[in-house]
C-alpha cells in the first residue's frame, strides 16, 4: 500500500511541475506586450520599455523559467501581482477558501444526490421513475451553468427573496453558487451510477446471491450495490475537474471574490504571476482530489489492494 | 408408490424484448426421483439454463418470465408459491450450480462470507459457528480452510468452481441444479470437479440435475437423459435407452458429431444448419429445418412425444413406435 501511496504522490509531483511549465511557455509566446497592456495606450514607447525591464520580460526564456521554477518551487514565493503590486501570495490566501469550500461543497452534494437518482432510478429499471428522472438528468446536463445560475438568481433573488444574489457575506451567500456548482455533476453522476446497476443487475453473482434464498432487498445492499458503485469512485475525480473548470463562470455571476474570478482578472490585465499561481492552484486542487479518490479506490476494492500489499501476495502463493 | 420428488410439467418460459418474444422454453415435461441424476442435454441456446432457473425461480424479471406448467417438489408446486416461501427453498432445498465459476461468484466478498451467507440465512448460526461449517466445506471441496478469507480474484477457475459447489452444497439441498458446471474449466480440472460433485452428492443423497452438452460428461455420471432442442425435450429416457437406442433424428445427430475412438470413420459429422430463431419458430416439429429425415407432415402442426419403449419417449413422427392420445397423456403428466 505503502508503494502506491508515493507512486501517486510522485505522479501528483510530477502533474504539478508540468503544468507549472506549460502554464508559463504559454504566457511566455503570447503575442503582445504585458507592459503595454499594464500601462495602456497613452504611455510612451521609453516608458513601455522600462516597464518591461523592470518586469523581467526582457530576459532569454531559459532565464526567466529557470526563475519561476526557483521563486515557486524553491522558496514558494509566488511574486507580486504587475497589476496590484501585493503579493499574490496574500490575494490567493484571501480568495482560496471560498473556492475551496464552493468546490467541495459542490463535489460532496454531485456524489450524493447523484448516487441516491442513479440508485433509484437503477433499481427502478426502465420504469416510469426511472424515466422521470433520467429525462430531468438530462435537462441539467444539457443547461448551461451560468443560465441555470441566473434562472436561479431571478426566481430566488428577485422573485421570492429568499438568498441574496450575489457577493459574499454568511452562509446564505454560498447556498446558490453552492447548488449551481453541483448540478449538471449530479446529473452525470445520477446517469452513471444508474447505467451501472443495471449493468450489475446481469451479472451472474446476483443470481448466485438469490440462488441463495437472499432477499431482493439484501441482495441489492450488499452485492448490486458495492459493486456498481466501484466504477463510480474513478469517476469523482473527473467531476471534481468539471467543478473546477465551471468555479470562473459560477463565481463571476454570483460575484464572488475567488481563484476562478481572480484568474480570469489576472488574464485581461496581463497580471502573468498571478495567472501562473492560480493556474497552479487549481492544478494542485484538482491533483490532490484525485489522489484521494484513487486512495480511497484502492482501500475499497480488494483487487487493487491486494495488488500492492506483498504479505498478502505472499499468502496467495 | 409414487416415490416422484421433482415433476415438472408443460414448463413455459418466454423472454420479452421490446415488441419480440423468445420462446426459450416450450412444454418443458420431465420428473425426477430421489437421489435421482437427470441430464439436460442440448447446444447453447437450447433453453437448459431457463429450465433450471425456472425451477428456481430466478429468471432475470424483467424480461424472463414462467408462463405456463407445474413445477412439483415433493407434491407442492413451486410456481403457486409465494416469494417469502421460495426464499426458505432457494438454497435451503434446491441449490445451484453455475455455468461460468469467473463470473458467479461477487468479486467484493470473500468466498468465506459468500458461503456463509446461505449457511445462515437457513440455519440459526452465529457468524463463528457459520465460518466453522464454511470451513469444513471448503476442506471438502479441497480448498485449505484458510483460504476463507480470500477474494474470488485469487482463485484459479476450477478452485471457484469448487468455492461455487461448497457454497450450493453448505445447506445440504435435496435438489442440486448444475448448470454446465464443468463447461469453463480445463478439460483435466473437469474431470476432478465432476467426480467431487459426484461424490458429494452421493454422500448426501441430493437429486441433480446436471445440464449439459457433453454426452460424455452426461455418460459418465447421470441416470436419465433428456435431449432439449429450442425449448422442446425431444427424447426422453433412461441413459441406457437414450445412448443404447437414439431415436430421435437430433439425438443420432449429437452422437454423430462425437468423436470415437473405435469408429472406422474418422471424419465427424456435425448437424447441419443452426437452432432456430427462438422468436420465430417454425411450424411443426422445430428440428425440421435440420432434419434429414423431414417430411412434409413434420412441418405441421404440433408433434407429439411418442413413447418407444417403456421408459424411453421420443418427439418425432419417424420414430417408429405408434402414437396414442393415451400416451402422450401419461408422458405429460410425467409418470414414463
Ligand atoms: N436474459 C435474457 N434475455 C433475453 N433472452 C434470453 C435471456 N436469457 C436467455 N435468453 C434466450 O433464451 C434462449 C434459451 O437460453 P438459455 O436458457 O440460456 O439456453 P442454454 O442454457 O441451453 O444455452 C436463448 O435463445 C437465449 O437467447
Ligand atoms: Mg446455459
Amino acid at each position: 500500500m505503502a508503494e502506491y501511496i508515493l507512486k501517486r504522490c510522485l505522479a501528483l509531483i510530477i502533474i504539478v511541475f508540468a503544468t507549472a511549465f506549460i502554464i508559463f511557455t504559454i504566457l511566455y509566446f503570447t503575442p503582445g506586450d504585458p507592459a503595454r497592456a499594464l500601462l495602456g495606450a497613452s504611455a510612451s514607447d521609453a516608458e513601455v520599455a522600462a516597464m518591461n525591464e523592470a518586469l523581467g520580460v526582457n530576459r532569454p526564456y531559459l532565464v526567466q523559467l529557470g526563475d519561476f521554477f526557483y521563486d515557486t518551487f524553491i522558496r514558494f514565493d509566488f511574486g507580486e501581482s504587475w497589476v496590484y503590486g501585493r503579493p499574490v501570495y496574500e490575494e490567493l490566501a484571501a480568495r482560496l477558501p471560498r473556492t475551496v469550500l464552493i468546490g467541495l461543497s459542490a463535489m460532496v452534494l454531485n456524489l450524493f444526490f447523484g448516487l441516491l437518482l442513479g440508485i433509484f432510478a437503477g433499481t427502478h429499471g426502465s420504469k416510469w421513475q426511472d424515466s422521470l428522472t433520467m429525462a430531468i438528468a438530462m435537462v441539467f446536463i444539457s443547461c448551461p451553468d451560468f443560465w441555470v445560475a441566473l434562472m436561479m438568481i431571478v426566481l430566488f433573488s428577485l422573485k421570492l427573496g429568499w438568498l441574496p444574489p450575489y457577493g459574499i457575506g454568511g452562509p446564505e451567500y454560498y447556498i446558490m453558487p453552492i447548488i449551481c456548482a453541483s448540478l449538471g455533476g449530479i446529473a452525470v453522476n445520477a446517469r452513471q451510477t444508474r447505467s451501472s446497476i443495471l449493468e450489475v443487475y446481469r451479472e451472474d453473482y446476483i443470481t448466485t446471491a438469490r440462488s441463495k434464498g437472499q432477499r431482493e432487498s439484501v441482495v441489492v445492499r450488499r452485492h448490486m450495490l458495492p459493486n456498481a458503485l466501484m466504477p463510480i469512485i474513478t469517476t469523482i475525480g473527473t467531476g471534481f475537474s468539471r467543478i473546477v473548470a465551471g468555479s470562473a463562470v459560477i463565481e463571476t455571476v454570483f460575484s464572488i471574490p475567488g481563484v476562478g474570478t481572480y484568474m480570469l482578472s489576472a488574464i485581461n490585465g496581463r497580471d502573468y504571476p498571478a495567472v501562473r499561481a492560480s493556474v497552479l492552484f487549481f492544478a494542485v486542487f484538482t491533483c490532490i482530489v484525485m489522489l484521494v479518490v484513487d486512495l480511497m479506490y484502492a482501500f475499497v476494492d480488494p483487487r487493487i489492494k491486494a495488488q500492492y500489499s506483498r504479505v498478502r501476495r505472499a499468502k496467495v502463493q | 408408490m409414487d416415490n416422484t420428488f421433482l415433476s415438472v410439467k408443460d414448463l413455459e418460459v418466454i423472454y420479452t424484448s421490446g415488441k419480440k418474444i423468445v420462446r426459450a422454453v416450450n412444454g418443458v415435461s420431465f420428473s425426477l426421483q430421489r437421489g435421482e441424476t437427470l441430464a439436460l442435454v442440448g447446444e447453447t441456446g437450447a433453453g437448459k439454463t431457463s429450465i433450471a432457473k425456472a425451477i428456481m425461480r430466478i429468471l432475470p424479471n424483467p424480461p424472463g418470465k414462467i408462463v405456463g406448467g407445474v413445477v412439483e417438489l415433493e407434491g407442492e408446486n413451486l410456481l403457486e408459491k409465494s416469494e417469502a416461501e421460495m426464499l426458505e427453498i432457494r438454497g435451503e432445498r434446491i441449490a445451484m450450480i453455475f455455468q461460468d465459476p469467473m463470473t458467479a461468484l461477487n468479486p467484493l466478498m470473500t468466498v468465506g462470507d459468500q458461503i456463509v451467507e446461505g449457511l445462515r440465512l437457513h440455519n440459526d448460526l452465529t457468524f463463528a459457528e457459520a465460518k466453522k461449517r464454511a470451513e469444513e466445506m471448503l476442506e471438502q471441496v479441497g480448498i485449505p480452510a484458510v483460504r476463507f478469507v480470500e477474494y474470488p480474484f485469487e482463485f484459479s477457475g476450477g478452485m471457484r468452481q469448487r468455492v461455487v459447489i461448497a457454497m450450493a452444497l453448505a445447506c445440504n439441498p435435496d435438489l442440486l441444479l448444475a448448470d454446465e458446471p464443468t463447461t469453463a474449466l480445463d478439460v483435466t480440472i473437469q474431470a476432478q470437479v465432476l467426480n467431487l460433485i459426484k461424490s458429494l452428492r452421493q454422500k448426501y443423497g441430493t437429486s441433480m440435475i446436471l445440464i449439459s452438452h457433453d454426452l460424455g460428461v452426461v455418460a459418465q455420471t447421470c441416470d436419465s437423459v433428456a435431449i432439449v432442442y429450442a425449448g422442446q425435450i425431444m427424447e426422453y429416457g433412461t441413459k441406457r435407452h437414450v445412448f443404447k437406442n437414439p431415436c430421435h433424428p437430433y439425438t443420432r445427430g449429437l452422437f454423430n458429431s462425437l468423436p470415437s475412438m473405435n469408429s472406422d470413420s474418422d471424419r465427424l459429422k456435425p448437424i447441419e444448419g443452426t437452432l432456430p430463431d427462438p422468436t420465430n419458430l417454425p411450424d411443426g416439429c422445430p428440428f425440421h429445418p435440420r432434419c434429414p429425415r423431414a417430411t412434409q407432415e413434420c412441418k405441421i402442426g404440433v408433434i407429439e412425444p411418442v413413447k418407444v419403449e417403456p421408459g424411453h419417449i421420443c418427439r418425432c413422427i419417424h420414430a417408429g413406435a405408434e402414437k396414442s392420445v393415451e400416451d402422450s397423456k401419461r408422458i405429460h403428466s410425467g409418470e414414463v
